[in-house]
């Protein structure tokens, strides 16, 4: 017999892997598979009555790979034609991100004063060009919030959940990276630290 | 010769029916997801895992062949259930029909090559 705690915090372990193997899955889609998976894994241990590791981890066993379930999330973005124009938008904005990318390194190298030469200068080529974004501190916002002012700035994220004594909400973000202020690009990626629904130690 | 890699094929004929297996578990009832995977899992080899369902249950939903509900769970937070809508009662309707043609010819085809 193992205390709900502990199981509570291998059960936290792996929707955290979860949550990391899905960084490429558009963000909806994530938080739709985390709160399926999340519900699917309570209601097994509430169903089978599960009061040992050994039985909580043969139904995470069952769940599968984090890595398996990403690859069908993915393999399924690209089978269904909505999600298909997604992709290509997504491929789209990697390449002008790419090409800008290498107009500065071109810049860089025909021009001495290579500090002058910005991606939009360079990068003329294309007809859009993606400006650096400022992260938005996203700190002590709850999640939901957190969500639209990343998806805002066309931004994606991912999140690990994590006991905290705080006396913040559940689902509050607790840290961020990159932290608030910093440039990025359009599409990058920021981890988020949020404080756990379920009861800590 | 080159061994054919079998569980390559295995996974390909998988992918195409599995959809059609959810949507046939739901034609006489409504289910939340544990029930729906757990159901899928033990018919075996169907699934490589019950996580790799959900991404599946996102998308045939997107497709418009089954939508969802909430219900209150006696215990515990409400349970999302899913229901087969018009369009996913035709599509699997239109897949049994191709899939028993499909089933009775290759069956005919390798039954003859046997003798």
């Amino acid at each position: 017999m193992t205390s709900d705690n502990d199981l509570d915090q291998i059960v936290e372990q792996y929707l955290s892997r979860l949550s990391v193997a899905l960084g490429d899955v558009r963000h909806e889609r994530r938080q739709q598979l985390m709160d399926s998976i999340t519900d699917h894994i309570r209601e097994a241990r509430s169903t089978l009555s599960v009061t040992s590791e050994v039985a909580l981890r043969d139904i995470l066993d069952r769940v599968g790979r984090p890595e398996d379930i990403a690859a069908e999330a993915l393999d399924d973005r690209t089978a269904s034609s909505v999600s298909q124009k997604t992709w290509f938008r997504r491929a789209a904005v990697i390449a002008v991100v790419a090409m800008a990318a290498a107009g500065v390194t071109i810049g860089a190298v025909i021009f001495t004063r290579s500090d002058n030469v910005t991606p939009a200068a360079t990068a003329s080529t294309t007809t859009t060009i993606a400006p650096p974004i400022t992260v938005p501190n996203v700190v002590g916002a709850p999640l939901a919030r957190a969500e639209s002012q990343l998806t805002a700035e066309r931004l994606i994220f991912t999140v690990s959940y994590l006991c905290s004594r705080s006396s913040v909400p559940p689902g509050t973000v607790m840290s961020q990276s990159p932290t608030p202020g910093a440039r990025t690009r359009m599409g990058s990626d920021v981890v988020l630290t949020a404080k756990t629904h379920q009861t800590c130690h | 010769m080159v061994a054919r890699d079998s569980s390559n094929l295995v996974s390909q004929m998988r992918r195409g029916a599995i959809e059609y297996c959810v949507l046939a578990l739901l034609r006489d009832r409504d289910m939340y997801g544990f029930e729906l995977t757990r159901a899928l899992s033990t018919a075996g080899g169907l699934v490589t895992s019950e996580g790799t369902v959900y991404p599946l249950l996102t998308r045939i939903r997107q497709d418009g062949l089954v939508d969802t509900f909430w219900v209150s769970s006696p215990q515990g937070p409400p349970r999302r259930y899913y229901r087969l809508t018009k369009d996913g009662r035709l599509a699997l309707d239109t897949f049994r029909v191709q899939w028993q043609q499909f089933r009775d010819t290759v069956d005919t085809i390798l039954k003859g090559s046997d003798e």
